[in-house]
C-alpha cells in the first residue's frame, strides 16, 4: 500500500492539556479511511493535523512521501479539501461559495466560472446554484461545502463528522457521493464518525481513537474499571484477561468476537455471562443485538444467525468471548 | 391648529418648490456628517476589529467606557473642542473655529465611540468557523481579512448608519463649533433652532421634515443593499 500520510510520534495539546498522542499512523494513498471515536476523543484534533490547519506539538507528518514542516503548511493546505463539521458557507450564493477557493488561488473570472459550473453539474447543484447559502437545508449545505472543496481538485478530501445532523435519506446520498469522489475524482477520502457501523459501511480502513490515543479495536463494547491480576473488574462484571500481565483502566471487545447462545457453552471461552436482550437493530445488513448482562454488551450477527437462534427482545441469552478478544488500554 | 396646519402646508411647498436655501442647508448638513462618518469609520472600524481579535486585560473596562461614551452629550464635546480651538486655546492657531472642519472634528469625536463599539460587536458576531474555512480553502492572511470584512459588512454598515444618524441629528456641536453661519456652517439642526426663534416656523418645519427624510433614505438604502445582496 503506498502511503499518503505517515504520522510518527505525534503529540498535540491545547493550552498544555494533552489532546492527542499517536505513536504512528499510516493512511493509504487510495480508498476511504474512517476515524472512529466518541465525542471528545480527539478525532477533530487529528483531522486538523491531517488538514495542516496547525502543526503538531511533537512528532512528524509525512505527506506524499515528503516531511511536512510548518513553513510548507499554506502550500500543503491547497492539496487538501477540508469540510468542517457543520460547514460554514459565506453570505453569498451557492455559485459564489463554490468559486471562493478558486478566487483565493488567483484564477481569472471566466476560468473560475467554467470550473465552478463543472462541479455544479457534477454534484447536481444546478437548481441551487443561484440560491443564497443561508436558505439551504443542512444536507444541501453539506453538499455545497463538499463541492466547494472538490472544485479545487484536492489530493485528499477530509470531512469532520459529515454524517451527523443529516437525515437518513441524505446519509445514503452522502455515502454514494464519497464513494464516487474516491473512485472518479481519485481523491483519498478521510472522515470522522462516532458511528462504528457508518464507518464500516463506507470505509476501507478504520482508525479507532479514544481519549486521544489510537486503539486496536472498534469502540462498541467499551468498559471502564481496574485490573486485579488477570481479572478486569468493571464494578458490575469481572472479565478474564489474557495472561500477558498488561494493565489498564479501559477495556474494549470487538462486537464480532462475541458469541451468543441460548444455553451456556461448554467451551474454552472463559468469559461467559447470562443476560437478557434489550434491543435489536438493523444496520448495514447486520443485526446489532444489545444484551444487558451486568454490563451492556453489543454483538453484531447476520440476519441468518438471528433467525437460526430465534432471538427476540426480552429473551434470556448467554454472551461468551475469549480472553484474547479483550483489548486493554 | 390652523397655524400648525398652515405651517405644514408651507413647509411642503418649500420642499417641493426645491427652495434653494432649504436645500443648501440640507446639503451642508449631509456633507459635514458624511465626512465625519468617513473619518470616524477610518479610525473606528480598524480599532473595533483590533479589539475584537485581541485578548488583553481591560477589554471589558474599555467596552464599558465605550458604552458610556455612546451617550456622550453633544454640548460637552462642543464645549471641550471650543476650549481647544478658540483663539486662546492650544489649537487656536489653526483658525478652524466656526468652520465646517470644526464641526466635522466635533462630530467625528462624538460618533467615534459609537462606530468603534458597534464595530467590535460586528466583528464579534462573525462566525467562529469563518477563519478556519478561509484557511482550509487556501486563503492568505490578507484574503482572510477581506473575506472577514465582507462577511460582517451588514453589521459594519449598521454601525456607520447609526453614527451618521447621531451626527446629522446633533445640534450642540454644530452650534458651538460652527457658529451657524449662513451658507457656510449652517446645518439643518442649527437652522431649525434659529428659524424657530425667529418665528419662521414653516421654514424650520421644512428642514425638520428633510432631516427625517435623509435619515429615512439612508436606512432604506442600507436595507435595499442587504436585499440586493441576498
Amino acid at each position: 500500500m503506498s502511503r499518503l500520510y505517515e504520522l510518527t510520534d505525534i503529540e498535540f495539546a491545547y493550552n498544555g492539556d494533552p489532546a492527542l498522542a499517536f505513536p504512528s499512523l499510516v493512511i493509504g494513498s487510495s480508498g476511504i479511511t474512517a476515524i472512529v471515536g466518541p465525542n471528545g476523543s480527539g478525532k477533530s484534533t487529528l483531522l486538523n493535523l491531517l488538514a495542516f490547519m496547525h502543526p503538531p506539538g511533537r512528532g512528524h507528518i509525512r505527506f506524499q512521501a515528503e516531511t511536512a514542516g510548518p513553513a510548507d503548511y499554506p502550500q500543503l493546505r491547497r492539496r487538501v479539501g477540508y469540510v468542517q463539521q457543520k460547514p460554514y458557507l459565506f453570505h453569498a450564493s451557492v455559485r459564489k461559495n463554490i468559486e471562493t477557493g478558486l478566487k483565493f488561488r488567483g484564477m481569472p473570472g471566466p476560468e473560475r466560472r467554467r470550473q465552478g459550473q463543472r462541479i455544479i453539474d457534477e454534484f447536481g447543484l444546478g437548481e441551487l446554484a443561484e440560491r443564497y447559502s443561508h436558505d439551504l437545508s443542512g444536507g444541501e449545505a453539506q453538499k455545497v461545502a463538499i463541492a466547494r472543496a472538490m472544485v479545487l481538485q484536492p489530493r485528499v478530501l477530509i470531512l469532520d463528522e459529515p454524517f451527523s445532523h443529516l437525515d437518513r435519506s441524505f446519509r445514503r446520498e452522502l455515502e454514494s457521493m464519497l464513494l464516487r469522489i474516491n473512485e472518479h475524482a481519485e481523491a483519498t477520502v478521510i472522515f470522522t464518525t462516532h458511528d462504528q457501523m457508518q464507518a464500516q459501511a463506507v470505509a476501507d480502513q478504520t482508525v479507532s481513537i479514544f481519549d486521544g490515543h489510537p486503539i486496536p479495536v472498534a469502540m462498541v463494547n467499551l468498559f471502564f474499571g481496574h485490573c486485579r491480576g488477570e481479572i478486569f473488574d468493571t464494578g458490575h462484571v469481572e472479565i478474564h484477561l489474557p495472561a500477558t500481565g498488561e494493565t489498564g483502566t479501559r477495556l474494549a471487545i470487538d462486537s464480532n468476537q462475541l458469541v451468543l447462545s441460548k444455553q451456556e457453552l461448554e467451551s474454552s471461552m472463559r468469559n461467559r455471562y447470562r443476560g437478557r436482550i434489550t434491543a435489536l437493530s438493523e444496520e448495514q445488513g447486520f443485526i446489532n443485538v444489545t444484551i444487558q448482562a451486568g454490563e451492556m454488551f453489543q454483538a453484531s450477527v447476520t440476519p441468518a444467525a438471528l433467525r437460526e437462534l430465534g432471538l427476540h427482545i426480552g429473551d434470556e441469552i448467554w454472551v461468551s468471548f475469549k480472553s484474547t478478544a479483550v483489548h486493554l488500554f | 391648529m390652523d397655524y400648525f396646519l398652515q405651517a405644514f402646508q408651507q413647509a411642503f411647498a418649500l420642499i417641493f418648490s426645491l427652495d434653494g436655501e432649504v436645500y443648501a442647508v440640507a446639503w451642508t448638513s449631509v456633507r459635514i456628517s458624511l465626512t465625519a462618518v468617513f473619518f470616524a469609520a477610518l479610525i473606528g472600524v480598524p480599532l473595533g476589529l483590533l479589539v475584537s481579535f485581541k485578548r488583553f486585560t481591560g477589554k471589558a473596562f474599555l467596552r464599558q467606557i465605550l458604552n458610556t461614551l455612546m451617550a456622550l452629550p453633544t454640548v460637552v464635546v462642543g464645549l471641550l473642542l471650543y476650549g481647544l480651538l478658540t483663539r486662546q486655546g492650544p489649537m487656536g492657531d489653526w483658525g478652524i473655529l466656526y468652520t465646517p472642519v470644526a464641526i466635522i472634528i466635533g462630530q467625528c469625536v462624538l460618533i467615534l465611540p459609537i462606530i468603534w463599539n458597534l464595530s467590535i460587536s460586528a466583528a464579534d458576531s462573525a462566525d467562529p468557523r469563518l477563519a478556519a474555512t478561509c484557511r482550509a480553502l487556501g486563503a492568505s492572511e490578507f484574503q482572510q481579512g477581506l473575506v472577514f470584512l465582507k462577511e460582517v459588512r451588514f453589521a459594519l454598515m449598521a454601525a456607520l448608519v447609526t453614527g451618521f444618524g447621531r451626527a446629522i441629528g446633533e445640534v450642540g456641536i454644530a452650534m458651538m463649533l460652527g457658529g451657524n453661519i449662513e451658507g457656510f456652517t449652517r446645518t439643518m439642526t442649527t437652522a431649525i433652532a434659529l428659524e424657530t426663534m425667529k418665528g419662521e416656523f414653516e421654514f424650520a418645519l421644512a428642514l425638520g421634515m428633510l432631516l427625517l427624510l435623509v435619515a429615512f433614505l439612508v436606512n432604506a438604502l442600507l436595507q435595499y443593499a442587504q436585499r440586493l445582496d441576498q
